[in-house]
């Protein structure tokens, strides 16, 4: 536990210091922001938060993989990953590690948009509905969870950054298309069903809706469990070839 | 300075018949040594010889194909972390974070390795290293040979019993080459230390054991010294006659000389006379050439460097002449001035 913490800890320090980062807040900020006060301003819209959540996520699709792109590319190519797996630490600890700091960056992302609570606190008249709120922040922050686990496998498949997003980004983009089919045949059967429940933005949406489903909890978490256990083994069959 | 007898003291590092396979290439054929506490062992040898693979696999990095090694007592497959605990290892190139302060990536390294007192260790490795001026600046900006320093403190933070160092002094320049050689020769005795370098002089000036390593196997294990008389003669003697002399009769006469060694004719009525330690037989092969009544047209003695000795162990024609072998000859005057 305490290896895992000194990882994600070093991983911090190092996105405070890297311009990829400020680029990627800085965007998230701006883009949130715009649609916040875009929707805020449209008359006869009602204002709610669990619609701008999702919104918000969607930058997420391509920020996460840029976050998660360096974590193992960048070791590898500059070969400190090297000295991380001479020294006494597991190699999970590592992944895991790695991938702790950047969903920590995450929620700091995140919690930038409770800002944006705020403000609605301020001039709403009936008040807050805190449930479907507080549901859609957990889907994101398990969306978050889930999407820097795929891009810290991505990043753990190359030396080049620019690669493990791209891949990261396609990935997604799959994963994310793959609940349209459930639309394209909606009378499929199991093998239908099952694609559908492997897509990832049905899942997203439940959440979004103020709804907790353990089946969206368990996608989301096995997705992530599974991609930092696939990255560990990669970073293992290294010592091999 | 030498070291004492190496069998009263505690070996550290065990290894026995070594060999890695990359896929069905053999980096590593069969590497079997043992070095003792407080010994600077060498690995010398061409480039792509198996030095930097012997390397990682006493790190745990990589696994060996077959043969087994232990460090400290612990073996590096059943005990892997217990045998990084108690190595600090710095790869060839030196990787470090270079976003980070030489502080803050110490400091980080000391807290992975798990050291008790962070503060103190950190600021005693960087002291060992002549970088206390230095916590605050940022890693990507420090010049080579200070990167160098860093990586050289970090292997040591945790004084670890073993102390690895592969080619500690390649990309450097003459200064920062001799400080660099300076500070491993001051970890001599609280660690055993593995340096690996294609640079003869080098192993000459810092080892107490040099490993000849050449295509994945040992080829010789001695002291800078023991090579150099054991195991090809101290010197040798050319000598040209006119080529009318016999070979076989020239190869009689000086064989009876006291201090020869062998007489190998090159053809031409060219010889070269390998000469017994501690033997100086030019005076006699002068005197039994003139008495014979042979004309000699030349004789000029030839030292044995460990450089032709390096060239003699590893001379498979292809890899002497596909690889740098460095002899190092600027360092060498530098050495001279520091």
């Amino acid at each position: 536990m305490r290896n895992l913490w000194t990882i994600a800890r070093r991983e911090i320090a190092s996105y405070f210091t890297s311009p990829v980062f400020w680029v990627v807040a800085t965007v998230f900020m701006v883009f949130s922001g715009f649609l916040f006060g875009f929707i805020l301003n449209s008359p006869g819209q009602q204002a709610e938060m669990t619609q701008l959540l999702s919104l918000y996520s969607t930058v997420m699709l391509f920020a996460a993989p840029v976050l998660a792109m360096k974590l193992l590319a960048e070791e590898q190519r500059t070969g400190t990953l090297e000295v991380l797996m001479t020294a006494p630490v597991n190699d999970w600890q590592v992944v895991w590690g790695k991938w702790l700091g950047a969903l920590c960056m995450f929620v700091g992302l995140m919690s930038l948009t409770l800002a944006h609570v705020a403000i609605l606190l301020r001039y709403a008249e009936k008040g807050m509905d805190w449930g479907p709120l507080l549901a859609s922040y957990l889907g994101l922050f398990l969306l978050g969870g889930m999407l820097l686990a795929l891009g810290v496998f991505t990043s753990s498949l190359t030396q080049n950054q620019a690669i493990a997003a791209f891949v990261g980004i396609m990935l997604i983009m799959i994963l994310w298309f793959l609940s349209l089919v459930n639309q394209i045949f909606p009378n499929g059967g199991w093998f239908v069903k099952s694609i559908g429940y492997i897509g990832l933005s049905d899942h997203f949406n439940n959440f979004s809706q103020g709804v907790i489903d353990s089946r969206d909890v368990i996608h989301m978490v096995t997705f992530t469990i599974g991609s930092l256990f696939l990255a560990t083994r990669i970073l293992e069959s290294r010592r091999w070839r | 300075m030498k070291s004492q007898p190496a069998q009263d003291r505690e070996v550290m590092i065990q290894a026995e018949h070594l060999a890695r396979y990359y896929g069905p290439s053999p980096a590593l054929r069969d590497i079997t040594f043992d070095a003792y506490r407080g010994e600077i062992v060498g690995f010398l040898g061409p480039n792509g010889a198996g030095k930097t693979t012997t390397m990682r696999i006493l790190t745990g990095y990589l696994p060996p194909t077959s043969g087994r090694a232990s460090i400290a007592g612990f073996d590096i497959i059943e005990q892997s972390m217990e045998v990084r605990r108690h190595i600090g290892y710095l790869p060839e190139t030196t990787p470090l974070y270079t976003d980070m302060t030489v502080w803050s990536y110490l400091d980080f390294m000391a807290r992975l390795r798990g050291v008790a007192n962070r503060d103190d260790a950190v600021e005693r490795a960087m002291s060992r290293v002549n970088l206390d001026d230095r916590a605050d600046q940022v890693i990507g900006q420090l010049s080579k040979g200070l990167r160098q320093r860093v990586g050289i403190a970090q292997a040591v933070l945790h004084d670890p019993p073993v102390v690895i160092l592969d080619e500690p002094t390649i990309g450097l320049d003459p200064r920062q080459i001799q400080d660099v050689r300076s500070l491993i020769h001051e970890l001599k005795g609280n660690h055993t230390v593995i340096i690996s370098t294609h640079i003869l002089s080098e192993a000459e000036q810092l080892c107490d054991r040099v490993l000849v390593i050449n295509r994945g196997e040992i080829v010789a294990a001695a002291s800078p010294e023991e090579l150099q008389t054991q195991l090809a003669g101290a010197q040798a003697v050319r000598v040209v006659l006119a080529p009318s002399v016999q070979p076989r009769e020239v190869e009689k006469a000086f064989a009876d000389i006291e201090g020869v060694a062998g007489v190998a004719s090159e053809g031409d009525g060219r010889y070269l006379v390998k000469v017994t330690a501690n033997g100086n037989p030019r005076a006699a092969i002068a005197q039994s050439v003139v008495g014979r009544g042979w004309p000699l047209l030349e004789m000029t003695p030839i030292g044995m460097s460990l450089e032709r000795i390096f060239l003699e162990l590893t001379a498979d024609a292809d890899v002497v002449d596909e690889t740098e072998i460095d002899t190092d000859t600027d360092a060498g005057e530098e050495d001279g001035d520091a």
